[in-house]
């Protein structure tokens, strides 16, 4: 075989092998900007629902009501005459601002708690990985569920019950790398430098721990937006008349038969809602080769 | 043997000249709990590490040498702890000091050199960055004066442009080059003792040459002293101005470098020098011998020496032996109190 066709043979495979590359790294990409395209319409439309909504969420036309989608009323109009494209914009205000704050306050908390106990070990370990156990243990929904009936039903309660609940699996993911991280040479070699123990901590250890953990809350993010829409189905989460998806689908599901559209059109932004954060946490896993679930 | 010799006078800081320099370790133990009992990793060690001086440290994997260095500084990965003994050093107890006392000496007094630079730089970080954060730590420098300062470093380990390198992240350098970098952080704040343990293990042997070269013209320079701990011999034999050779857990023999090679008194060293491949292995009259048999295991170490089932020269007598070193020479040290009779003889 003369030389040419020996390096022909070479460049042939490198290409290929590259072609396979840009094919995964293109896949990750496409689901990446489109999670994050969905997204930045939903967070645009509740951000600026004040402006976009054109009838007032809470407002009564009882004569005007199961109207059907039109250009008057793009989701149609519920029971009561009040307009269901502006109620899925402010809803989604709701569930969007508690999504963000009932996942990353946990995450923040949890990942100090995980840390601490993953780089200290002994007693501290002990204490906050027995904290977690329990608190992973006890069923998500009955335990938010208790603490709602504690401070009585609306947003305050499912906002105290998340965020009580959520920190543990973030403890335990954290202090789960945590315990590989202290043993890996360059946290040794910062030790030996004689650096204080939070530096260590947070200068060396937080930028190795914070990817699984964001790739994680992407995945909780949907859960805890979830939570609140099943606790607004049930009666104990959103009170009315504010509006919320998950109680937009409740109030809606005694007309699926007559009136479709009032449960299914704010479910189907619930969907997308929660298809944006799965892409974006899809794509960051490929990404970064991480696991999106944890193992309960 | 060195250029230096004894004292910190040739110290370029007037202020250290006073300071004695001289690490002692008095009958240190290290063990590890293990499920069959204690893993006893250093053994009742005492050394003394003279300022200026490079003092060698050899052995074979699991004999002890890098738990010695990690006791130094205090930092016995857990669950192992330092049993006994005393690590004295610049008048204080490096055993028994607080985290915070520890904290002080490290780097900034005493610096550690790692076997695998790879794994030891943060692999988030540019080497500028690792090198400058000592700097800003220890001595409070600005970001731009140790970001200079850094580049110095850089060119003064052999870096070529630093100007570039110090944006470079570890993954980005070649194994020399990361271990250059290394080198660059563990002499930042100018330490007095450098521990390095198996510097250029990972490296390939042209490279092993430079940086061992390196760390002499940095000793020479900053006037510090060295541990130098390596499984090979023939590393220790051109680097090291004294020798100490450690076979699971204890010293065997520490003697001047060139004593070590020509007038042997430890069974052990012996065995190891016999083992050593040279180019003129065909004229030795026993070829290269392998040492028989295994180390044995540390949690349950033989009675008296722990080299005793493995060698020629046992008796019964060597159950006895309490592995205390006796001098033998001018600097010259044995555990063996037979070698003189023994080795001699043969």
């Amino acid at each position: 075989m003369s030389q040419a066709a020996r390096q022909e043979i070479v460049l042939a495979g490198a290409r290929a092998l590259r072609r396979q590359v840009d094919r995964q790294n293109r896949w990750a990409d496409l689901t990446l900007w489109a999670g994050a395209g969905i997204l930045a319409v939903l967070v645009l439309a509740a951000v600026f629902a004040s402006v976009i909504a054109p009838y007032q969420p809470d407002t009564q036309h009882l004569t005007e009501g199961f109207l059907h989608p039109s250009g008057a009323h793009l989701f149609g109009t519920d029971a009561f005459g009040r307009d269901i494209f502006s109620r899925a914009l402010y809803g989604l205000r709701v569930d969007l601002l508690l999504g963000i704050i009932a996942t990353y306050v946990p995450l923040v908390v949890g990942m100090a708690l995980g840390a601490v106990a993953g780089y200290y070990r002994g007693w501290p370990e002990t204490v906050i990985m027995r904290l977690t156990d329990v608190t992973i243990a006890l069923p998500f929904i009955v335990l938010i569920l208790a603490i709602v009936a504690i401070v009585g039903p609306g947003l305050t309660g499912v906002y105290i019950g998340e965020i009580a609940v959520s920190w543990a699996l973030y403890a335990r993911l954290t202090r789960a790398e945590m315990l590989v991280l202290r043993e890996k040479q360059f946290i040794v070699a910062a030790q030996a430098l004689g650096y204080s123990t939070p530096r260590i901590l947070f200068k060396h250890a937080l930028p190795h721990l914070v990817r699984p953990n964001l790739v994680f809350s992407m995945a909780d993010i949907v859960l805890n937006i979830l939570v609140l829409a099943s606790l607004s189905f049930l009666g104990v989460g959103v009170q009315p008349p504010t509006p919320e998806l998950g109680a937009m689908i409740a109030e809606g599901g005694q007309y699926l038969l007559s009136a479709w559209w009032i449960a299914t059109l704010p479910g189907l932004v619930l969907v997308l809602l929660g298809s944006g954060f799965s892409l974006i946490g899809d794509a960051l896993a490929d990404r970064f080769g991480q696991r999106l679930e944890l193992p309960r | 043997m060195s250029a230096l010799g004894h004292g910190g006078a040739a110290r370029p800081e007037a202020e250290r000249a006073e300071v004695d320099n001289t690490l002692e370790l008095r009958r240190l133990t290290v063990a590890f709990p293990t499920r069959d009992g204690l893993a006893v990793a250093v053994n009742d060690v005492s050394l003394s590490i003279a300022p200026g001086q490079v003092t060698g440290i050899v052995g074979e994997s699991g004999s002890g040498k890098t738990m010695i260095c990690r006791a130094i500084l205090g930092l016995v990965p857990r669950p192992g702890a330092i049993l006994a003994g005393e690590i004295l050093w610049r008048g204080r107890d490096l055993a028994s000091a607080s985290p915070s006392g520890l904290r002080r000496v490290r780097g900034r007094e005493v610096a550690m050199i790692f076997q695998d630079p790879s794994s030891a730089l943060d692999p988030l970080f540019t080497i500028g960055d690792q090198i400058a954060e000592p700097l800003r730590a220890h001595r409070g420098l600005s970001r731009s004066a140790a970001e200079t300062e850094a580049i110095e470093l850089l060119g003064r380990v052999g870096i070529p442009s630093p100007r570039e390198r110090v944006n470079a992240y570890p993954h980005q350098l070649s194994g020399g080059m990361r271990q250059r970098a290394m080198i660059a952080i563990a002499i930042s704040c100018k330490p007095a003792l450098v521990l390095a343990d198996e510097p250029t293990t990972s490296l390939d042997v042209t490279i092993q040459d430079q940086i061992l070269g390196l760390l002499a013209e940095l000793r020479d320079e900053y006037g510090m002293s060295m541990v130098l701990v390596s499984h090979d011999l023939g590393v220790i034999a051109q680097n090291a101005d004294t020798v100490a050779v450690m076979y699971s857990g204890s010293i065997v023999e520490t003697a001047p470098t060139a004593k070590i090679f020509s007038a042997t008194r430890h069974p052990y060293t012996a065995a190891l020098i016999q083992a050593l491949p040279t180019i003129h292995v065909q004229e030795r009259r026993s070829g290269l011998e392998p040492i028989p048999g295994q180390p044995p295991s540390l949690d349950d170490l033989p009675p008296g020496c722990p080299f005793g089932p493995r060698c020629q020269y046992a008796t019964d007598a060597c159950q006895a032996v309490d592995m205390t070193r006796v001098a033998v020479g001018d600097g010259h040290d044995s555990a063996c109190p037979f070698a003189e009779t023994v080795m001699v003889a043969s």
